[in-house]
């Protein structure tokens, strides 16, 4: 989108006459010549383009080759043998599936992840819409200073929260006798993940969001007030129809955020509610050898996020921009 | 015509207020409203941010372990912080992987963004979504897939770099080579982020002012100059903001790939945080540690804030 617009300059004709001969000498070299001397300009950028995105997923389509490879060729020979002498099997899947350590199995590590990160999208997505609009479009003392407040909590980073969190779980709060929070056991409940994550992506969404809603136009919301509608009913009928996109793309940031989190996981999924990425993490630590698994499982984890970016894509690059641009 | 002119307006404006009474009467029942759309938020911010930052700040200032009664030491643990052997090398550390975290990304992404932009390039839709698979990979997923990649005995770098008659051994048991080796990991998976927002700064570039500058007889690096860098100011800006926040918080592909090691080379400060919180749960220690890497970011962020801002002024 170009912010120029182009302005009719007084010329004379003689320079009006060049400049028309001009423009369609650059319209013809625009048809035949210059698209052949494009395509011959093009190919070097376009080998070097091919070539980084081909080393940029070498990584990864290693893991993918190796596996559905033997276990013994994989601990024996590199992936890429495999590519003149293809010989496949599902094995390591469903030995992976069942392997895990102690308490929890990577099946069910995959449920967990899911169980996290439904309700860690959902919750702070809720949260942030209700304020943003309170920000954007109701009157109170003292909003400045308080969206100021909230905006600023973007900086902490999550790394610095994570201690006092903890102790918070497990202590509570009490003012005098009376407890306001008791604190959450720390096994076997995945509430402490589900607020960790929240606290961490609310000040960003809230911001977001908040950009978002205060861009509608305000004739939509006066003519709705004219009409009689509360700011309930200007939310519900109104905002959340029209802010559809913002919410979306944010989801799915936040969505891909939690799947990914390994930090979170570390500290606050104990035991049996432990998600993919940490149990994925424990076994390369404790079993670095064992790669039949670990290709596996690495790839029982991508899955999900694949899904979710390749059938959300559009959303998802512009919830990365409305990020940067507005920021 | 100077640059500035055709800067696309995208301040953040306030959309203001609403006028006069609307139909919600009644200052109670207004009061209700605000309380419904903010509480949740506040009342959630308030507990579990507000409340936990304010008593890590009390904590650092005492010996709290998890176990028994904690005791006022004043500035002790601030003092260990500063003179500790290992936490200075976990300072060292960071800065380190900072330091080659992001210029490497933000330049790379700078650069492949230019690439993508440019109308030669066929399939750029294509080689986006491509280069962008890695940034929705799990860092701790990433980690794995390139241990694997540079494993000795199969991995396929040891396998060329052989072939040229070199021998690396394990680069993530070399007290030199592991800390570049995680930093590539991390370049690997998240520049492509970077990218696609230079890549949003690129196309707010009117292509007018190329086409003129081409007339005037500029060069590809004189427009990339005077043109490209000027106009991407704010964006680039923004990237080296969060490319450098994201490098102090290095963890996962550390915690993953060498646990810190070998010999410290890759213990950086959200790993000591990790350590001393909670696995020797230190709790007074590690909050003290947490605050500094809090005014360290809070720096950072004012310092580019004001860079930017100024800039900015100056192309004006």
């Amino acid at each position: 989108m170009s912010a120029v617009q182009p302005i009719d300059l007084p010329v004379d004709p003689s320079t009006k006459k060049q400049l028309r001969s001009g423009e369609r000498e650059l319209e013809r070299e625009e048809r035949p010549a210059k698209r052949v001397k494009r395509r011959l300009t093009s190919r070097g950028a376009t080998v070097a383009a091919l070539i980084i995105a081909i080393v940029w997923t070498i990584p990864t389509f290693g893991l993918f080759i190796s596996s559905f490879r033997d276990r013994n060729d994989i601990q024996t020979t590199g992936w890429w043998t495999s590519i003149f002498n293809p010989s496949f099997t599902l094995d390591n899947y469903a030995e992976v599936l069942q392997s895990g350590n102690s308490s929890v199995t990577i099946a069910s590590s995959f449920v967990n992840s899911i169980a996290i990160t439904i309700p860690a999208t959902l919750i702070p997505l809720c949260i942030a819409a209700l304020a943003a609009y309170a920000f954007a479009w109701i009157d109170f003392k003292g909003k400045d200073w308080l969206f100021i407040g909230v905006f600023a909590l973007q900086i902490v980073p999550i790394q610095m929260a994570l201690v006092p969190l903890l102790s918070l779980f497990s202590r509570g709060v009490a003012v005098g006798d009376d407890w306001i929070f008791s604190g959450i056991p720390s096994s076997g409940t995945f509430s402490q993940v589900w607020i960790a994550h929240t606290i961490f992506a609310l000040p960003l969404a809230i911001f977001l969001l908040h950009n978002f809603v205060s861009e509608i136009p305000r004739e939509v919301i006066e003519a709705a007030r004219v009409d009689g509608a509360g700011h309930g009913q200007i939310f519900f009928r109104i905002i959340l129809p029209l802010t559809m996109p913002a919410l979306a793309s944010f989801a799915i940031f936040q969505f891909l955020w939690v799947w990914n989190d390994l930090l979170v996981a570390l500290i606050f999924a104990d035991g049996a509610v432990a998600p993919i990425t940490k149990l994925l993490a424990e076994i390369t630590g404790s079993r670095g050898q064992d790669w039949y698994l670990l290709t596996a499982g690495a790839f029982v984890a991508i899955v999900v996020p694949l899904i979710v970016f390749f059938a959300l894509q559009r959303f998802f690059v512009r919830g990365l921009l409305a990020g940067s641009t507005k920021g | 015509m100077t640059a500035s002119d055709t800067r696309p307006a995208r301040r953040y404006r306030p959309p203001g207020q609403l006028g006069g009474r609307g139909p919600i009467g009644g200052q109670a029942k207004r009061r209700l409203t605000i309380a419904g759309f903010l509480l949740p938020a506040l009342a959630i911010l308030v507990l579990f941010v507000f409340w936990p930052m304010l008593s890590a700040l009390r904590l650092s200032f005492t010996d709290a372990s998890g176990f028994g009664q904690e005791e006022f030491i004043g500035l002790d643990n601030y003092v260990e912080v500063f003179s500790d052997p290992n936490i200075l090398r976990a300072m060292g550390n960071t800065v380190l992987y900072t330091v080659m975290f992001t210029p490497l990304a933000v330049i790379l992404a700078l650069v492949l963004a230019m690439a993508l932009n440019s109308p030669r390039l066929p399939l750029r839709g294509m080689f986006r979504t491509w280069l962008f698979l890695p940034f929705i990979v799990s860092l701790a997923v990433a980690a794995f897939a390139w241990q694997y990649l540079l494993d000795p005995q199969v991995g396929l770098v040891n396998y060329w770099l052989q072939t040229f008659g070199i021998r690396i051994g394990n680069v993530l048991q070399d007290p030199v080579l592991a800390m570049p080796t995680v930093v590539v990991v991390a370049v690997w998976k998240n520049f492509a982020f970077y990218m696609i927002v230079f890549l949003a700064g690129l196309q707010d570039i009117p292509s007018s002012l190329y086409e003129a500058a081409k007339m005037d007889g500029a060069g590809p690096w004189s427009r990339f100059r005077n043109i490209t860098l000027p106009l991407l100011n704010n964006t680039t800006g923004f990237v080296l903001i969060i490319a450098t926040i994201a490098a102090l918080q290095a963890f996962d592909q550390i915690y993953v790939m060498t646990g810190g090691g070998p010999y410290r080379s890759t213990q950086t400060v959200v790993m000591q945080i990790y350590q001393s919180g909670f696995k020797d749960l230190e709790l007074g220690f590690a909050s003290a540690l947490s605050y500094v890497l809090l005014v360290a970011t809070l720096i950072l962020s004012l310092v580019q804030f004001f860079f930017t801002g100024r800039r900015e002024k100056d192309t004006a």
